[in-house]
């Protein structure tokens, strides 16, 4: 391993590592200038004279790294003094602004004001790009040739990322790639779904009225997204949606979250909103049914009612004035969900529609998609009636509840509970978006070929839902016309 | 980690005593492991391991150097894992605050790993044996870097080895001039042909969880937040135990934990095949590309 100080030149570095791991892109990438090494993913790839850099030190370059001007670069040993190293005083890497599929992240510093740093939720990100550019002062060029080497790079992991993480055989890659271009030509809205990425042109009759929404901006007279994401278009308005987006809320949503904190008068639950959601103990119904003002003693027993990590299910009443969200879970439909499976898939799979409850009946299970991509699989719940919980029978409750601990769900109900959370899972890899009808369709396919339930998981099913729903919707195009 | 409520708790519970796990896999199944080889061309022999959330990166290098003293015929093997900050956000909060807390699982790992494929101090019972390593005795020998990168994980990581010894293939070396006594003899590295490495003899990590009063493999993190303790075994083809290391959680009769090691050795058998099937497939891939 050289020392590329030791000839005491000082170097610029910015550096922008792949955090997303997808490899191979060493063989896509040979655009930019040359003097300048790849890292990706901790895999050096020497470029011109520089160095190659083993396993150990990418480790430490791995997350981001920040290097001071004016210092040297030391490559080759563990990097800890505060000079030398990359790291700042918090561990974190290069500090830029971040952006988060449009939300900020918090405590990152702009520096240089290159790209993203993404420590802090770096799952967040579409990628966080860190690249060492080692080279001497001299040679360093202005930033704009980077930003479209950056452009091609995030352009290329997109379309990486679009493929499934699944391995694919030969026929399977074939016979996927059929039906995702058979249902782009069904898709009504031909060019809508464009993906793009940042300093693309988003496509525009630029004599019709538009309005630019989120994620682009004017540039040179031309619409350019901001971010990575697929260019959506309502009306007039062209928008771009980024692939990891947070949700985005709206009064009257059907959401379910998780309760972090027991507050006073309230709880915060999460609900991957940028902010937790309040729901507060006045808009919770009281386990007796009584309409009352909350007491002190009601609000001293709020854990009798939520506790903390209990999945709730509820309604967004409003936004505060400080952007924050509040629920109510005023009906009886509305509570915690217990005996069941949560779910996380990407919030912009569940549209609104009529019901967001289902209950299957067939398999005796409840559905519960909740708007911000959390959805909740579940054994049938009769929507209780009030019961009477005083505090002398509380004790007498948690004797039940005991009780209850010891029955476990039947075989058939579970199975079916694990059908559906896998044919959820399937449908989210896919990039469909979740319906009842979907998802049950996909439960009945899988029985019916009598496909074991992990074996859902796996490449052969996915191929199958692909195709069953290019099948599906070209039937609906037909009935259509 | 998301905690979990207890009617979740209370539902896995339930899936693993009646053999359903949340995704549907019965208790000894492994989730599919996927497998690229060759990922980082500089090395003489890597690997890349994703099993469900935990993304491992492995590669061997091999130099050429001196034998110890005390060990003239046998080669020297380095074993180490780093996990990166990125792997899991609780290795960054770790770090922030005091020190590095990827570390002390990185340790952990590389030593767990040392002890159950060098074996003990004279090298009886070496997963690799050194001896093999040896290119003039007592001048020359091959040092092997055996290095490992954890990108993401979830959940205790015990990534099973042969894979990546198994794409190795050291260079074979020819020695150029006989020299007398202490000097050095020189050596060419020949570097079309290499010779494979022997893997028969290198074991697998199979890690028991045990939930309640049932034994799952390859837990996830919902499924290990229950766990009472896990232990993790290395197991070899022949179905010898090269290391048991206990990680954590509440104490174990010994009886259970006999028990652990033949539900190890079952599951084991079932692991080196598929993980045998998956290096075939990906070395046969990595020869069409």
């Amino acid at each position: 391993m050289k020392r590329l100080g030791s000839n005491n030149r000082y170097e610029d570095s910015y550096q922008i590592l792949l955090a997303n791991r997808e490899d191979e892109l060493e063989t896509k990438i040979g655009t930019g200038p040359p003097k300048m090494p790849l890292i990706l993913d901790g895999i050096a790839v020497v470029v011109g004279k520089h160095v190659l850099l083993g396993n150990k030190t990418n480790t430490d370059l791995i997350g981001g790294r920040y290097f001071n001007k004016c210092y040297p670069v030391i490559v080759g040993g563990k990097l800890n003094s505060s000079f030398d190293t990359p790291q700042d005083n918090d561990g974190h890497g290069t500090h830029i602004l971040s952006t988060d599929g449009g939300n900020s992240i918090a405590n990152t510093s702009g520096f240089g004001g290159l790209l993203w740093s993404g420590q802090v939720k770096i799952q967040d990100l579409l990628m966080v790009l860190s690249l060492t550019l080692l080279h001497d002062r001299s040679q360093l060029e202005p930033a704009p040739w980077l930003w479209s080497f950056l452009a091609k790079l995030s352009s290329t992991t997109i379309k990486k990322m679009r493929g499934l993480q699944l391995p694919l055989s030969q026929t399977q890659r074939i016979r996927l790639q059929r039906a995702f271009e058979k249902l782009q030509s069904l898709s009504s809205k031909a060019n809508s779904d464009a993906s793009v990425t940042v300093a693309d042109t988003i496509p525009v009759n630029y004599e019709d009225a538009f309005l630019k929404g989120h994620g682009t901006t004017d540039l040179n007279g031309e619409l350019v997204a901001t971010v990575c994401g697929v260019v959506e278009r309502i009306n007039k308005l062209v928008y771009v949606r980024g692939l990891r987006a947070r949700y985005k809320p709206e009064v009257g949503d059907i959401v379910v979250g998780r309760v972090v904190e027991v507050a006073q008068k309230r709880w915060r639950l999460e609900i991957n909103f940028s902010q937790d959601a309040v729901l507060m103990l006045s808009s919770m119904n009281m386990p007796d049914g009584i309409q009352r003002r909350r007491t002190a003693l009601d609000e001293l027993n709020m854990r009798g009612i939520f506790e903390e990590n209990d999945v709730v299910c509820a309604e967004v009443r409003n936004f505060q004035h400080d952007g924050s969200l509040q629920l109510q879970a005023r009906s009886q439909k509305y509570g915690k969900l217990e005996k069941g499976q949560l779910l996380i898939v990407d919030p912009y799979l569940v549209k609104k529609s009529k019901s967001h409850f289902h209950h299957l009946e067939h398999f005796g299970i409840d559905l519960i998609l909740g708007r911000n991509g959390f959805i909740w699989v579940g054994e049938h719940v009769e929507t209780r009636d009030s019961m009477a919980v005083d505090q002398a029978n509380s004790s007498e409750q948690s004797m039940v509840l005991e009780e209850k601990n010891q029955t476990h769900t039947p075989l058939e109900m579970r199975q079916n509970i694990c059908r559906t959370a896998n044919a959820v899972r399937v449908l989210s890899t896919l990039g469909f978006s979740m319906d009842a009808d979907l998802i049950m369709e996909t439960v009945e396919l899988s029985s019916s070929l009598k496909i074991d339930i992990h074996d859902m998981l796996g490449s052969e099913f996915h191929v199958l839902v692909a195709e069953r729903e290019a099948e599906r919707r070209s039937l609906m195009g037909k009935r259509r016309r | 980690m998301v905690g979990l409520s207890v009617g979740e708790k209370h539902f896995i519970q339930g899936g693993i005593a009646q053999d359903l796990r949340s995704d549907g896999r019965k208790r000894l199944t492994y989730r599919p492991i996927y497998v690229e080889t060759g990922v980082i061309p500089q090395a003489h022999g890597s690997e890349r391991v994703r099993l469900g959330a935990t993304d491992v990166i492995a590669s061997v290098k091999a130099e050429l150097g001196k034998p110890s003293a005390l060990q003239p015929d046998k080669g020297k093997i380095a074993i180490y894992v780093d996990c990166s900050p990125t792997a899991a956000p609780m290795f960054e909060v770790v770090f922030a605050l005091a020190g590095r807390g990827g570390e002390e699982l990185s340790t952990e790992l590389s030593l767990a790993l040392q002890r159950c494929l060098l074996g003990g101090k004279s090298g009886a019972g070496a997963g690799i044996d050194p001896a093999s390593l040896v290119v003039v005795e007592g001048k020359v020998c091959w040092d092997l870097y055996i290095d490992g990168l954890v990108i993401s994980s979830e959940g205790i990581c015990s990534m099973p080895l042969p894979l990546l010894l198994s794409n190795t293939g050291i260079p074979k070396v020819d020695v150029e001039a006989e020299t007398k006594g202490d000097d050095q003899p020189e050596v060419s590295i020949s570097d079309e042909e290499f010779l494979q490495f022997d893997t028969s003899g290198i074991p697998v990590v199979v890690t028991i969880t045990k939930v309640g009063r049932h034994y799952i493999v390859d837990a996830t993190s919902e499924e290990e937040s229950q766990m009472c303790s896990a232990v993790s075994i290395s197991v070899n083809r022949k179905g010898h135990i090269c290391g048991v290391t206990k990680r954590g959680g509440a104490g174990l009769d010994p009886s259970i934990i006999l028990d652990m090691i033949s539900v190890a050795k079952h599951a084991s058998e079932q692991l080196i095949n598929k993980l045998a099937s998956e290096i075939a497939a990906a070395e046969a891939s990595e020869e069409e590309s």
